[in-house]
């Protein structure tokens, strides 16, 4: 049976994404805005996504190109990522490993980068919501463009 | 012989032991003997028969005899299946008594199974979403929450899925949605107001549709082209009854629902600004 679990700190939601991203073995999705970027250079998840790189993984992301933290993206590019930006994105925010796990949002602003600020966030191991996350991203990639040409 | 043993089938479908069924037919059709003699003709042991012997006796179908050696009689066929049906009564009625003090004390420990059984499924397009949307609304008892782009209540009208929902209004439900409210969809909005359904405007919201059935089902899509909607459209929209999922997106609901702003407020912006300038 698929666990689950509702996050509600920035600071729950940062230590989850990290555990995900650490414990990839082959894939990592995610659509964040630019705002998160700088939490996640922060707390080392570009490191993280780089030895999974590094191991043969691959890391595909999505940013939201109106934000205001898009000078982070080139960061993300240099350590093998692939990013796409998209203008604006309105959908959910999400990070998805191995097809399996995943933690998503809705309601995250570029305001909410205290680690102890309320958020809702959602956590799980359920490889159909993993799958519907997926498909999402996929239309999300297939409509946005190449960080690379546009940086 | 065959209708000696068809007799004995018969007697085990109506729910004697073979080894009862037996020695039974073995009585009836010659008469009250000892254990001895029985044990000899049935090819066992004595030990087996006194078993065998004591189960037909609290049965009702064997009755022994008071002098010495004692001696074991059939007792007639109706008497023995009336005596077997009312042991039968009896163990029911002990069953009935047991179900009972069951469902007392599972109401007592408040089991919940249906909780436990989760669905979490994906539907792929816009008419497997009409198919669950229409029913679900007429099942709905409590409360409806949406998010929605605002051209998903249009669509929501051309299916017929507004009637649901103001006849479920009429029955004592909470219908709350939050949409982007658009100069293009006063009509709709007007038309929501009108029956009942509490609306707020949330400035330039498009990207998500989701709705929280009686708090448990959930119907969750992401970006779908509203557009283009038609029968036949490929979508992504989840549908999950799993009570941790309904609490994540009411949460979310609540917070957006505390940022919106009346819809009623909304209108008389609006119709104050008049139409968008081209």
């Amino acid at each position: 049976m698929a666990n689950e679990k509702i996050l509600e700190t920035v600071k729950d939601a940062v230590a989850v994404a990290s555990a995900l991203v650490e414990s990839a073995k082959t894939e990592v999705l995610w659509i964040l805005p630019s705002a998160v970027l700088g939490l996640g250079a922060q707390f080392g998840l570009n490191e993280m996504a780089k030895k999974l790189i590094e191991k043969g993984g691959r890391v595909r992301g999505i940013v939201d190109h109106a934000g205001s933290r898009v000078d982070l993206v080139p960061e993300h590019l240099n350590n093998g990522e692939e990013v796409r930006l998209l203008d604006p994105y309105q959908g959910t925010f999400m990070l998805v490993a191995d097809s399996r796990e995943s933690i998503s949002a809705m309601t995250v602003s570029a305001d909410q980068l205290a680690l102890d600020d309320p958020i809702v966030v959602f956590w799980t191991d359920n490889k159909v919501y993993a799958e519907f996350l997926s498909s999402t991203f996929e239309a999300a990639w297939n409509r946005a463009v190449e960080a690379k040409t546009l940086l | 012989m065959a209708a000696s043993e068809d007799f004995v089938r018969h007697l085990i479908s109506f729910g004697l032991t073979e080894k009862e069924a037996v020695l039974y037919t073995h009585l009836l059709k010659y008469g009250p003997k000892t254990p001895s003699p029985l044990a000899k003709s049935l090819h066992t042991y004595r030990e087996d028969i006194h078993r065998t012997l004591t189960a037909l006796i609290d049965k009702g179908m064997v009755r022994p005899s008071l002098d010495s050696p004692t001696m074991y009689a059939a007792v007639d066929l109706d008497s023995a299946l009336d005596s077997a049906m009312k042991q039968h009564e009896s163990e029911l009625r002990e069953m009935e008594a047991r179900k009972r003090q069951l469902q007392e004390l599972s109401a007592q420990e408040r089991f919940r199974p249906s909780d436990e059984v989760k669905t979490f499924k994906i539907i792929k397009s816009v008419k497997e979403l009409v198919g669950i949307a229409g029913p679900l609304a007429s099942a709905t008892e409590d409360e409806i929450l949406i998010i929605s782009p605002e051209g998903v209540i249009a669509v929501a009208s051309l299916f017929g899925i507004t009637d649901e929902v103001k006849n479920f209004i009429a029955r004592g439900g909470t219908f709350k949605m939050l949409t982007n409210v658009a100069y293009s969809g006063i009509e709709f909005i007007e038309e929501a107001l009108a029956i009942g359904e509490q609306v707020r405007h949330l400035p330039g919201y498009q990207g998500i549709y989701f709705a929280v059935v009686d708090r448990r089902i959930c119907l969750h899509g992401i970006n779908i082209d509203i557009k283009h909607l038609s029968l036949s459209q490929p979508i992504a929209m989840l549908y999950t009854d799993d009570p941790t999922y309904a609490a994540y997106l009411i949460a979310t609901f609540d917070l957006l629902w505390q940022q919106g702003m009346p819809a009623e407020e909304r209108l008389v912006e609006l119709q104050a600004q008049g139409p968008p300038q081209a």
